[in-house]
């Protein structure tokens, strides 16, 4: 016990203090006021918490939808490659979003399309892939081929496999996947600055606005702790859910 | 006055609300192999590790020589033991893990080296093969030998087994258990030994303490133990039993198969009779005969295992194959009474 | 059939992006080295590759020694305190640099290279926390017992024998905690100051307004084999630990 009290030390000074201080200026401090949660709600906002709602919304989906087959193949067809390409999987998560970002970006700038809406698109995609194929890999992976044959014998077809068997299997790895996507999307900063421009205002670059270039800790801070409320509802529906947290 | 090399007073131990030992006093003669017998969950495995200091007791103390050590850390008591996972350290190879407890102690590499190949040898391991072996390179019976040396090194007053042999291949276990007898009668070192297995406890022991729920039911030796069960419990739990309830009216006893004689009563109306089913005697002249019918017929090699129905309860006997007895036979079974032990019902 | 092109697919999707940046960054009408030349010569970028350097090795140094005296003392017990460890994993970095910032300023302290600092040794702490505490617990207590009765006291047996037996976890957190340091640029961006650059600023420099230039292709290489090394490592550790 006495050997943690200094990580938990500095994690109370440098990791729960600050998040308390962004709390005390959402609510105006050194005064008291509501004013500045009611200030990110007026229109203009909402337009931006839409976009990043909608660019998050349409990654997750993209992503499981391209990550579910691969995940597949990874865990249960591929054999002699298996290793490879969990290795090929594992090492975007050691490159920076920034340097993987960069690099999408010399592409996308020699098919014209940066600084559109399909960038950004294409951009959160490719970012955030590996997040979703990592966790559907584990889950698909415990499934074992013995199970989808034994739905065969039962005279199940492929689809009504998949839906019976495949999908409440590995619906743990869905959810997963899906919040490691979704929540880090909706606050995403880079991708939507560097392939989105000026055009596209998200949550993240709302963010990186009020604190960089306005100073407008009050407002900024009322936006973070907005945030926040997300990203805590949805580690504990993930948590009712899949009964623990596993990182 | 006798000094014991290792004495538990009045130790009693709580986990919560949940009192594993409850007063438990032993005294552990110098040079004694001493096992601790019971049940899973019986607290075995608590005492052993307050003697070894790893658990401290609530009340009580724990004497090494005479000299009160319950506040002493385990690494000051001068003990050695075997843990029932071994718990060798995986990150050394055996040559590293015998000497541990010699370069904790600073000796110089002369004696290390010379001790470590001399204890290897006692636990009949080649040096020479399997020196720099890797633990995981060797098998379940060689890891033994390896926690075994590694424990005898440090000349300990006391070398504390936890059940060591319970890993092991019944075959490989049979043998272990000789080879512990002997390393035992080499060093001539305390050994206290704590098991489950009643039948390793009795070719093994000088004594042994039998403890049942955190209490002790019996300390004694094999001989005693066997012969003597002084509970219920310790008459069960060794070896076969039969148990018949009968008690005493107007100075005659009757169980639940009839009227019996005893050879003492011990003040009590109501008791068990207790008789070993090879003391059970078929159509063969006792001195307290029933008619019986034989239910079951179990084949042993040696010997025939029979349960035999007298009126309403069940008697099991010992016989050796020789004696030809078919099932639903009906037979004259029986015992004499001084081969009844009085139990507390 | 039709998994397996469109996995390939997925990972053309994946690589082919890297390895053009890669094989642009020697491309200047024809193979060369000069971007490289350019950015070894560049005051700025050595300066402020020696700041991630300093960076990166500072915090992973601190938050392994923090990290693992925590892994270790709640192996021991569990503990509702240990929770505390999570947090900083699993919330969005953006959040977690705006706190920071208001933290230095509300204290008014001075923005640069401790303020940096100090926030990544706050979530390595918990990322190698997380990396040791799976390794420690699982080494069996009757270790640690066992050594205790060969006579070796607590410090000794942590020298001896946990330390070793952790010695993977270690420096496989020390790599993880390294990378996460010296690729980090969010929380670096709302902490730093003027003066102080780190690489990955360097880059966000120019890339965010959608400059792609040579030299910095060149740095960005650089950046990218300085992180497939370290997974590498990371790799090659964990494959013989199985």
């Amino acid at each position: 016990m006495k050997l943690s009290l200094p990580a938990i030390a500095y994690l109370a000074v440098f990791f729960y203090l600050p998040f308390a201080i962004v709390v005390a200026y959402g609510f105006g401090y050194p005064e008291f006021t509501l004013k500045h949660f009611f200030e990110i709600f007026n229109p203009i906002y909402a337009q931006f918490f839409l976009n990043s709602f909608i660019i998050a919304a349409i990654t997750t989906l993209l992503c499981l939808l391209i990550a579910y087959p691969v995940a597949y193949y990874i865990a249960v067809k591929s054999k002699k490659w298996k290793n490879t390409l969990l290795i090929l999987i594992i090492l975007p998560f050691w490159i920076s979003f920034l340097l993987r970002t960069y690099a999408l970006m010399a592409i996308l700038s020699k098919f014209d399309l940066l600084f559109t809406f399909t960038a950004v698109i294409i951009g959160m995609v490719y970012d955030y892939l590996p997040f979703m194929i990592l966790p559907l890999y584990a889950s698909l992976e415990k499934l074992k081929v013995s199970v989808i044959e034994a739905s065969y014998t039962l005279g199940a077809k492929p689809l009504e496999t998949f839906y019976k068997v495949m999908v409440p299997l590995s619906k743990p790895g869905m959810v997963a996947g899906c919040l490691l996507v979704f929540v880090p999307a909706l606050g995403e900063f880079v991708v939507p600055t560097m392939l989105g421009g000026v055009s596209i205002t998200t949550l993240g670059t709302l963010t990186w606005d009020l604190f960089i270039k306005y100073h407008n800790w009050w407002r900024g801070s009322a936006l973070s702790v907005f945030y926040m409320i997300i990203v805590v509802a949805a580690i504990l529906y993930y948590i009712k859910r899949v009964g623990r947290l596993e990182i | 006055m006798v000094t014991y090399a290792v004495e538990l007073e009045n130790v009693s131990k709580h986990y919560g609300s949940y009192e594993v030992l409850k007063d438990i006093t032993l005294r552990i003669r110098k040079g004694e192999f001493f096992s601790i017998l019971g049940p899973s969950g019986s607290g075995k495995t608590t005492i052993i590790k307050i003697i070894a200091g790893l658990v401290s007791p609530d009340r009580g103390c724990v004497k090494f020589n005479g000299e009160d050590c319950t506040n002493k850390p385990p690494y000051k008591r001068n003990i050695g033991m075997v843990f029932q996972d071994l718990a060798l350290f995986p990150h050394l190879n055996v040559y590293e893990n015998v000497a541990y407890g010699l370069r904790i102690r600073k000796v110089d590499e002369g004696e290390i080296r010379e001790k470590v190949f001399k204890y290897l040898e006692l636990v009949n391991l080649d040096p020479k093969i399997y020196a720099k072996r890797r633990i995981n390179q060797l098998s379940g019976g060689q890891q033994q030998r390896v926690a075994i040396a590694r424990a005898l090194i440090t000349e300990p007053s006391v070398l504390l087994l936890d059940e060591p042999l319970g890993a092991l291949d019944f075959k490989v276990r049979q043998h272990m258990a000789m080879e512990l007898k002997r390393i035992q009668k080499t060093v001539e070192t305390t050994f206290i030994y704590v098991t489950h297995d009643q039948s390793e406890a009795l070719t093994l022991s000088d004594r042994i303490a039998v403890i049942n729920s955190g209490k002790i039911e019996q300390i004694g030796t094999p001989q005693e133990i066997y012969e003597k069960p002084a509970t219920k419990f310790v008459a069960s739990f060794i070896g076969e039993m039969n148990f018949i309830s009968a008690r005493v009216e107007n100075g005659e006893v009757f169980s639940e198969i009839g009227r019996v004689r005893v050879k003492k009563l011990n003040g009590s109306r109501e008791f068990l009779i207790s008789i070993r089913p090879e003391k059970v005697r078929i159509n063969d002249s006792a001195e307290n005969s029933f008619e019986a019918v034989v239910e079951e017929v179990n084949y042993l090699g040696s010997h025939l295992l029979l349960k035999l129905r007298v009126g309403n309860a069940y008697l099991k006997a010992l016989t050796p194959s020789s004696v030809r007895i078919k099932e639903a036979e009906k037979v004259v079974a029986g015992w004499n009474s001084e081969d009844a032990i009085l139990l507390e019902a | 059939m039709i998994l397996k092109i469109l996995t390939v697919a997925v990972f053309a999707f994946l690589y082919v992006p890297i390895i053009y940046l890669v094989f642009s960054s020697f491309y200047d009408d024809g193979f060369t080295f000069r971007n490289y030349e350019a950015i070894l010569n560049d005051r700025n970028v050595t300066t402020a590759f020696f700041n991630s350097l300093n960076v990166a090795i500072l915090s992973t140094l601190i938050s392994v020694i923090l990290g693992t005296l925590a892994a270790y003392s709640f192996k021991k017990r569990g503990h509702f305190l240990e929770s505390l460890f999570y947090p900083p994993i699993v919330i969005p970095e953006i959040t977690e640099a705006v706190a920071l910032l208001l933290f230095f300023k509300m204290l008014e302290f001075p923005l640069g290279y401790y303020s940096v600092l100090t926030g990544h040794i706050a979530f390595n702490v918990a990322f190698v926390y997380v990396v040791v505490y799976a390794r420690a617990s699982s080494i069996e207590k009757s270790i640690e017992e066992a050594s205790y009765t060969l006579g070796a006291n607590e410090f000794q047996t942590f020298t001896k024998v946990v330390l070793p037996l952790l010695m993977p976890g270690i420096v496989a957190a020390s790599l993880i905690a390294f990378t996460l340091s010296w690729d980090n640029f969010i929380k670096t961006a709302f902490t730093t100051g003027p003066g102080f650059n780190t690489l990955p600023l360097l880059i966000w420099s120019q890339a965010a307004r959608g400059v792609v230039s040579p030299s910095i292709n060149a740095l960005a290489s650089l950046m990218l084999l300085i992180s497939i090394v370290l997974s590498y490592l990371y790799v090659r550790i964990s494959i013989r630990e199985e």
